[in-house]
């Protein structure tokens, strides 16, 4: 089978991105060596939660869920011209909203899912709609809008969770989804949960709506170049207003997800969650394609649910290391972009 | 012994052999151009002596001694300075601030801005070079700026300087001016080396020309011994076609493009086109001249939609179009080239076969429902590469991997399907080489033979003159009109300026 030429096309960027992984793990693996962990004991974990067993590969996948979806929604935004950074506070307003409903109803759930997912991505689409009335009609960079508009949603989450829905005072946190309101698990020994499968549709679903389709065309055109859009007669600002909404809408989908999936209900813990920021990182990892992403998500995933098992017995190699390997990696990923652009001098 | 001689230089870059065994010789004091098409090597071959590549083979001798430049720093050791297309000066900072930052030869600590505005001062008064020291670069017109990027090199005591492109932004009072600059240079035995696409100018102001093609040294002449049309069949290693012949247009062809006191401001609101008002006839080409920005880009952008008119109207085959969107146009077969095939013209990102399809990539045969028919494009875009010869790797690669030639023809590819009575080409052929200038002419004149009218603007007078059966001068937005007993470069050139109004 040959490979349409657009595809052949990804094989330098795979492989360039491969290799930024396998730097940032070499570089990761060395600080646990350097830092007194016994090397051997450390990949056994690792594996252990990722690849090696079931439950591994349940974390592995359950984490990968949010990012994939949220670095989808990143992703999107990105590529076609809308720096929303925003994500985060767009799944915490999808989850609240989802939460505020799901929690005060009761309907059968082939009725009930439908009605949450819709809600979140409204939720998480106005919450875009926001920054992106205001540049559209203010100027006003989203780049700033949506990161303000994190905190307030954070803060909303605060107060709800905390006041009007508020299962028992002082708890600080709401009620649970009734058994209606969750997606069906996968396999019960696990967190694996149907979201993991809805997931990469939507990433085939976003492909295909942004190289199939008119509107995908437009959206690209905008995304790379506006001037040029705007003399091929195409609406620069209501394609950004459509990015942004799908952006929000799908970021506001993963909270949803993840509550339907694996929360069942906010806490103060949730705003914790920066999945909207993670995400960046898995966009750019995965060079802002949708396809892309599935994997770069995957990855990440891995990382997550592996490094949670090597901070058990008999490692205990703390977060705060994981935390240095997805620094690495986005320095890693960023930096080798730029060094590519300087090479590449026509 | 000539000054410079660059013996028997080959270099490849992967499969592509950019320079085969290329010599050049450089008497000290000689203005030498250097042509060639895009692609033909002149630019791999003046970084090779800037130091920024190594040659495959051959070698470079100055003054007789053999030399090998690892880095422009070695070539600015030598007295080698380059001045490049695109300049590299510091906006925010003043001209003694840019020709001397960075010499820690002079300034090892502190820089001493006293000092250096001194230096300076005594460097313009010496080549004769009339730049203000202290003004900040941001402030000055793009012709002096050029003056500062060449005091930086003779800062350096330059003794041979490469110019790329340098009369490309100029206006053609500023060309007169630097020829001044180079002949000064000259004379004091000085060299320069003038990589040029322009014809005209190289024939004014240069001593001698070597010619590449594809990689090889076709020819070096003195400048007595060639002409405009041997120097472009160099170039192209053929003979050029004919001038075409200027059509007779009788008044009773129908009114296809109508301007009427169309006014339009530009961004900083000031009235960029006055009360313009014009006729196009089916089968004709008007042209406009004029020196870039007396209106020109407002112009366009009034009529390709994309920048509404203050005032007046805009009539397509009697239809008033002055506030229908760029969409509408192009259904309405108005079809637009900009002046900035990479900013206006191609979204180079996405694909070429879908740059191919852009205006009308909502509708038959390319879309239905909402959704992109990928085998149609596929094929249309196949069948555009055939006829236009576009070369590129392949239609789904994205458009910025095609060279300029190769970009324009896919702008033109698009826009001459689509052109359904009426076409408005902003210098078509900018940054083109003669290869592919002579396409988009013929391009367009085919259109004009179709029945087409055709509004031509264009800061190339040759080019106007060339192909348009009208003409007329846009300065400070306002357009006159030129009889033909009056349409030649001289008369012209006056109106340009803004000398006299035509009868």
């Amino acid at each position: 089978m040959r490979l349409p030429e657009a595809v052949s096309g990804w094989v330098g960027p795979l492989v360039r991105t491969v290799g930024v992984i396998l730097a940032a793990l070499l570089l990761t693996l060395g600080l646990l060596v350097v830092t007194g962990y016994d090397l051997l004991d450390c990949l056994r974990a690792f594996w252990a939660g990722t690849f090696g067993t079931r439950y591994g590969w349940g974390g592995m996948l359950t984490a990968a869920c949010p990012l994939l979806l949220t670095g989808l929604a990143v992703a999107i935004a990105f590529r076609c011209g809308a720096l929303n950074i925003g994500a985060e506070g767009q799944f915490l307003v999808g989850a609240l909203w989802a939460t505020a409903v799901g929690v005060s109803l009761s309907l059968p759930r082939w009725a009930f899912l439908p009605l949450l997912f819709f809600l979140g991505a409204l939720g998480g689409a106005l919450w875009a709609a926001v920054a992106a009335a205001l540049r559209v009609w203010r100027g006003v960079p989203e780049v700033l809008s949506t990161i303000l508009l994190n905190f307030i949603a954070v803060e909303w989450v605060k107060y709800a969770v905390t006041g009007p829905l508020e299962i028992v005072p002082g708890t600080a946190q709401t009620a649970e989804l009734p058994a209606s309101g969750r997606l069906w698990m996968l396999d019960r020994t696990t967190d694996l949960h149907g979201g993991v499968l809805l997931a990469p549709v939507a990433a085939a679903l976003l492909y295909l709506l942004l190289y199939r389709t008119t509107v995908g065309l437009e959206m690209r055109a905008v995304g790379s170049n506006p001037t040029a859009a705007r003399y091929a007669g195409i609406s620069v600002s209501a394609n950004l207003f459509r990015t942004m909404l799908l952006s929000g809408g799908l970021a506001g989908f993963a909270g949803v997800v993840e509550l339907t999936g694996r929360m069942y209900g906010l806490t103060q813990g949730s705003t914790d969650l920066g999945y909207g920021y993670t995400a960046i990182a898995v966009a750019m990892l995965a060079r802002l394609h949708p396809l892309g992403v599935i994997a770069s998500a995957w990855f990440f995933g891995a990382l997550a649910s592996g490094s949670r098992e090597m901070s058990f017995a008999p490692t205990y190699v703390p977060d705060q290391l994981i935390e240095v390997v997805r620094g690495l990696m986005i320095l890693l990923s960023i930096g080798y972009g730029v060094v590519e652009l300087s090479f590449r001098k026509d | 012994m000539p000054l410079l001689e660059m013996r028997d230089i080959s270099k490849r870059f992967g499969s592509v052999q950019a320079l085969e065994g290329v010599s050049l010789e450089l008497e000290a004091g000689e203005i030498h151009a250097l042509l060639g098409e895009n692609g033909a090597g002149k630019t791999t071959l003046m970084n090779i002596l800037y130091g920024l590549i190594r040659p495959d083979t051959g070698e470079v001798f100055l003054e007789g001694r053999p030399v090998r430049f690892r880095s422009p720093q070695d070539a600015l050791r030598a007295r080698i300075g380059m001045v490049h297309q695109h300049f590299m000066l510091v906006p925010p900072l003043t001209v003694a601030e840019n020709v001397w930052l960075g010499d820690r030869k002079r300034y090892p600590f502190l820089f001493r801005r006293r000092d250096a505005v001194e230096a300076t001062r005594r460097l313009v008064e010496r080549f004769g070079l009339k730049v203000d020291p202290e003004r900040r670069i941001e402030e000055l017109s793009v012709g002096v700026q050029q003056r500062v990027e060449i005091l930086k090199c003779l800062a350096r005591d330059a003794r041979i300087l490469i110019l790329d492109e340098p009369t490309a932004v100029l206006t053609p009072q500023e060309v007169e001016e630097l020829g001044a600059v180079l002949r000064g240079l000259r004379n004091e035995g000085r060299s320069v080396i003038f990589i040029s696409h322009k014809l005209k100018e190289v024939l004014e102001l240069c001593d001698r020309v070597t010619v590449l093609r594809a990689g090889r040294n076709v020819g070096t002449l003195p400048i007595q011994e060639v002409t405009e049309k041997r120097l472009s069949e160099m170039m192209v290693g053929r003979e050029l076609e004919p001038p075409p012949p200027r059509a007779r247009v009788s008044d009773q062809a129908p009114v296809v493009l109508e301007l009427k006191r169309l006014s339009v401001r530009d961004d900083r609101g000031a009235m960029a086109v006055r009360e313009l008002s014009l006729k196009v006839r089916a089968g004709e080409i008007f042209g406009i001249a004029g020196i870039d920005g007396n209106g020109q880009a407002e112009l366009l952008d009034a009529l390709a939609g994309v920048r509404s008119p203050f005032e007046g109207s805009v009539r397509l085959a009697g239809e008033e179009i002055g506030t229908t969107s760029a969409r509408q146009r192009a259904a309405l077969g108005l079809a637009v080239i900009t002046d900035d095939r990479q900013r206006k013209g191609l979204v180079l990102e996405l694909p070429v076969a879908e740059n191919l399809i852009l205006k009308r990539h909502r509708s038959a045969p390319f879309a239905r429902g909402g959704w992109l028919l990928r085998e149609e494009i596929a094929r249309y875009a196949e069948e555009k590469r055939r006829q236009y010869d576009i070369r590129a790797a392949s239609l789904w690669v994205p458009a910025k991997t095609l060279s300029g030639g190769n970009q324009q023809k896919v702008v033109v590819a698009r826009e001459m399907d689509l052109l359904g009575q009426a076409l408005v080409a902003m210098n078509p052929t900018r940054g083109l080489d003669v290869g592919a200038t002579e396409f988009v002419h013929r391009t367009l004149l085919e259109a004009r033979s179709r029945g087409a009218a055709i509004l031509l603007i264009s800061t190339e007078l040759d080019e106007v003159l060339l192909l348009s059966d009208r003409v007329g001068v846009l300065h400070r937005g306002r357009l006159f009109f030129v009889p033909p007993e009056r349409t030649n470069r001289v008369e012209i050139g006056r109106l340009m300026l803004g000398e006299g109004e035509a009868a």
